[in-house]
């Protein structure tokens, strides 16, 4: 039996990933007891309010908010990212003439275009979703693009003597080799969406975790927003296992990129 | 099966002042086994990679049954130096890719005929470098090839299977007659492989001496020998491309 696959092995791995994680919060209890201030609650406060929130509240309505537009801001980018990121990679000309582009978009901040999104197409929807892509398309780009530079052309050979059709030579051949770029793209896409959805919703809509946080931080509710806070943390956390990682798995156990 | 005709010029690459072929005619019936022999350099696998056309032949020709290559595609098969198999593939995925009409039972003989059989599962870097050379040997033969080029495959292994994969290489090429081009730098792999050898010079390679073998098969070691002691004798500079 694989070392992953060993019950005492996964035992094990549990506890040390959650051993720091218990840390924290047994710090935070006793600096919210030590500190025994409004801004600082506790963690028991913070668990009560997050159990208010999620049953007579309507904290699962803003998180599937949230999260619908994390999905669909994600997959714009992602399916955009990877496209531009080839075709750059690929073609030299190509990527000479966008390279001062993606250079400019990568170090635009967050914020301008978010704000120019709501300006130019008004706080709606369809602004916030194309401000939090526009913003995460850059970084797609680069990643896939360092894949597309490297792909190892032998194994297109391969394909193109044997007759092998576009389509799959593409699918079959071309594009496993970029799958570790595509997923580090994704992770490190993810973690940034989650932070510029909070942002535009705080900014522009009017629901969502930004949107709630937003209403919280007016009424200095402290626990509120640690308790919405923590239930993303839940559901970043649970993503990552369900997820993130099964695929990382899979990619690695299939050898993809190794040419 | 298919015809060969080479009429290739002096070839330069653009980024290199030296030629990387030099001007060779040939032509090479259906179904012949041709082995190809030069010092290192001389642009043996520019060759092949021109007859795959993964390299332009121009300024000269290559006709295939009488037709440019583009209006006579022929079913190529290519084994090159490194085995290329996708590692992401299993064994049986990447002989699927490249002939997708194949079925399980021909997948599973083919696995037998190169001694893999129940290795269809496994991933390529579980397989060692000769076991990695029989899959792309098998990859080769199950696109029914009538052209199959083959690029110093047995050049990193050890004599044992190198011997071991000769033969099974033999008895294929017997059962499927496709033409062949083989790349080698050992004469008597040629030899004992080959109906013809084409000598190739020292860099730009030019066709210097065009040979047959004429011994019956299969060729002992003996037999081999005392054959290109004669050749040698004959053409003494031969393998240095003189």
């Amino acid at each position: 039996m694989s070392q992953h696959g060993n019950p005492p092995a996964i035992w094990s791995s549990l506890l040390w990933s959650s051993v720091p994680l218990l840390l924290v919060l047994a710090g935070w209890e006793i600096a919210a007891r030590w500190a025994d201030s409004s801004n600082l609650p506790g963690l028991f406060a913070v668990l009560g309010s997050l159990y208010e929130h999620l049953l007579e509240g309507d904290m699962l309505h803003h998180l599937s908010v949230t999260l619908l537009r994390v999905a669909v801001s994600f997959a714009i980018a992602m399916l955009l990212g990877v496209v531009i990121g080839i075709v750059m990679g690929a073609y030299r000309r190509l990527n000479l003439a966008g390279d001062a582009l993606l250079v400019i978009a990568l170090n635009v901040p967050a914020l301008v275009t978010i704000l120019l999104c709501y300006i130019w197409f008004g706080l709606t929807e369809a602004a916030a979703v194309t401000a939090v892509a526009v913003n995460k398309i850059p970084t797609v780009v680069v990643m896939v693009r360092e894949g597309a530079r490297i792909v190892d052309r032998q194994l297109l050979e391969v394909a193109q003597v044997y007759r092998v059709s576009r389509w799959k030579t593409f699918f079959h051949v071309y594009l496993p080799q970029l799958y570790p770029f595509i997923m580090a793209a994704a992770r490190s896409g993810l973690s940034l969406i989650w932070k510029i959805v909070l942002v535009v919703e705080l900014l522009g809509r009017s629901d969502g975790v930004g949107f709630q946080l937003g209403t919280f931080f007016h009424f200095f509710d402290i626990a509120s927003i640690l308790a919405y806070t923590l239930a993303f943390a839940i559901v970043i956390l649970l993503i990552e296992a369900v997820i993130m990682r099964p695929i990382d798995r899979y990619i690695a156990r299939g050898g993809y990129g190794q040419a | 099966m298919v015809r060969l005709d080479l009429d290739l010029k002096q070839k330069y690459y653009a980024s290199a002042q030296q030629a990387a072929l030099g001007e060779i005619n040939a032509s090479i019936p259906e179904s012949q086994f041709v082995a190809l022999v030069g010092p290192s350099g001389t642009g043996k696998t520019t060759l092949l990679n021109m007859i795959a056309g993964l390299e332009p032949s121009e300024p000269g020709t290559i006709k295939v049954n009488g037709q440019s290559q583009a209006q006579t595609p022929c079913q190529l098969g290519y084994i090159f130096q490194q085995p290329r198999l996708m590692p992401w593939m299993t064994v049986e995925e990447n002989l699927r890719l490249t002939a997708p009409e194949i079925g399980q039972a021909d997948i599973e003989a083919m696995l037998d005929i190169v001694g893999l059989q129940g290795k269809g599962a496994e991933y390529p870097r579980k397989l060692s470098g000769g076991m990695q050379k029989r899959v792309s040997i098998a990859r080769a033969f199950l696109a029914k090839p009538d052209l199959l080029l083959l690029d110093e495959p047995f050049v990193s292994l050890d004599q044992p299977t190198a011997q071991h994969l000769r033969g099974m290489l033999e008895n294929l090429w017997q059962q499927q007659k496709p033409t062949v081009i083989f790349v080698t730098h050992d004469l008597d792999e040629a030899i004992q492989l080959a109906d013809r050898v084409l000598f190739l010079s020292a860099a730009p390679g030019r066709l210097i001496l065009d040979k047959a073998v004429e011994l019956p098969r299969p060729r002992g070691a003996i037999e081999v020998e005392e054959w290109k002691q004669g050749l040698l004798a004959e053409h003494p500079g031969v393998l240095a491309g003189r």
